[in-house]
């Protein structure tokens, strides 16, 4: 029986075996009708587009309409200076205005926060703590797939540890009480938001460095907002040495996600739409993922056909 | 007006995704199948993620990694499903019709069970790490959230997951 959860997870699927047949061609029928479905919205869209485009000549070329081209009435055929045309002088069904558009310029946009932003609150955060040799080790804003957060390098008596911050949507969900263990507590704020923390090991969440401790501390909004971030004695880069203790005790952690610098970025978060399915991969991300698979497009890298190994990075 | 040479081209990237899809779609269904925990669901999933596929296979932009790109269609689409109020109904319990061993079955429910207790991206997020073997980073592109979210996700559906796995497995014994 196998004693780890990847043998577990092997185990159950091993004997899995479905009809491929059959999935092969419901996908393909699948994807017949996508790409049927998406040369229709292209065609369609074509076809909106030119009636738009005939439609805003037909209404800004017609009689009295601001036409640059307008020849004033009475005139003795001398064309007049072009009359400013603005919205108000528009008065052809085409071009009223539409209650939507007029609500949607009343509302004001909640601007994207930047990796820069990001990794200079975080900065910002930590500078009570006075830590040395800090480095953006990667930022991303609220208009990124992964973002907003920021993840910083540390120096503290002489050693070197990361911090990493994540402001998510993301809604609470209770650990299941009596079973957590003991480098793991959770509890409820006077105001409802709950706050998770983490101060233990980094294995097996992490990429297998035995020695590496984290702290994670998990504030959930009430908003459906948390703000999470996670300190670390190792830099995430290769080639460093792990440190001996962590850079921030979980109460600083704490302090930090808690701290009304990351309010913009909240408010970012909420303005970000729920992500969709992704771009065809492409550059460094994909060639990332080639690698891990042994550098092939050869479809024989299933786990099942390779040996069992633990997830080490 | 008829194109020949498209029709021609269209026709061999055809018969490449009917390879790649057959070498595939076993491993596909085995992730699936973990994610969903249900065999009908896997295979809704599956079929989904290959229908994607097709419909960008051979465009001018080719895919570069087809393995990697299907896992990243597959998982995202499993959290989209999962996120839509229609498909929040529990999976049934009954398992599906394939020749297991007694021994291992009731570790199997055991995992199905924990693995269903877990939101979606949890689930996601175990499956791509100890199951697919994938790095931290892997899993992060692959979900489209950070090095530092997947890590601090993993963590929290590990800690969820030793209530039920626990006893059974040393790696995840409370200590």
């Amino acid at each position: 029986m196998p004693d780890n959860l990847n043998g577990v997870m092997r185990s159950a699927t091993e004997n899995l075996n479905p009809n491929i047949g059959k999935l092969t061609a419901g996908g393909i029928e699948r994807g017949v009708r996508k790409r049927r479905n998406r040369r229709v919205a292209q065609i369609a869209g074509a076809a909106a587009s030119v009636t738009a485009v005939f439609g805003v000549v037909a209404a800004v070329g017609a009689p009295g309409h601001g036409s640059p081209a307008t020849i004033a009435a009475g005139s003795s055929g001398t064309p007049t200076a072009p009359r400013s045309t603005t919205p108000a002088d528009v008065t052809g069904p085409a071009a009223t205005p539409t209650p939507t558009t007029t609500s949607s310029t009343n509302t004001p946009a909640v601007p994207p926060v930047s990796g820069d932003q990001m990794a200079g609150w975080l900065e910002q955060a930590l500078a009570p703590y006075h830590f040395t040799g800090e480095k953006v080790l990667y930022s991303e804003g609220s208009d990124g797939p992964a973002g907003p957060y920021a993840t910083l390098r540390i120096g503290y008596d002489g050693q070197a540890g990361s911090v990493s911050l994540n402001v998510v949507r993301s809604s609470y969900q209770d650990q299941g009480g009596g079973s957590l263990p003991p480098y793991f507590t959770e509890r409820t704020l006077p105001d409802g938001s709950h706050l998770q923390v983490f101060d233990g090991p980094e294995w097996p969440a992490g990429n297998g460095d035995p020695a590496a401790k984290r702290i994670d501390v998990e504030w959930y909004r009430t908003d459906g907002v948390a703000v999470e971030i996670q300190v670390l004695n190792a830099v995430q880069e290769k080639g460093t040495t792990t440190a001996s203790k962590l850079g921030l005790t979980t109460d600083q952690a704490t302090a930090i996600v808690q701290s009304a610098v990351w309010d913009k970025a909240i408010e970012a978060v909420w303005a970000k739409p729920l992500p969709t399915a992704p771009k065809v991969p492409s550059g460094d991300k994909s060639k990332l993922l080639q690698q891990k698979n042994g550098g092939a497009d050869s479809p024989a890298t299933s786990p099942a056909s390779s040996p069992v190994s633990s997830p080490a990075g | 007006m008829f194109d020949e040479g498209s029709a021609v081209a269209m026709a061999k990237h055809d018969e490449e995704f009917l390879e790649f899809a057959s070498a595939r779609t076993q491993h596909l269904f085995r992730t699936a199948y973990l994610m969903c925990g249900d065999w009908h669901q896997a295979e809704d999933l599956v079929q989904e993620t290959l229908g994607k596929v097709f419909a960008v296979w051979g465009r001018k932009r080719r895919i570069e990694n087809p393995d990697a790109y299907a896992q990243t269609v597959l998982t995202r689409t499993f959290i989209s499903a999962r996120r839509k109020r229609s498909s929040r109904e529990l999976p049934s319990s009954s398992l599906p019709e394939a020749e297991f061993h007694e021994a291992d079955a009731s570790l199997r429910m055991t995992l199905l069970e924990g693995l269903a207790a877990l939101p979606a991206k949890d689930r996601a997020v175990l499956v791509l790490r100890f199951w697919e073997d994938r790095s931290v980073e892997e899993v992060a592109h692959i979900m489209g959230a950070s090095s530092g979210a997947v890590r601090t996700r993993t963590n929290r559906a590990l800690t969820r997951l030793r209530g039920t796995l626990g006893d059974l497995l040393p790696e995840l014994a409370l200590t």
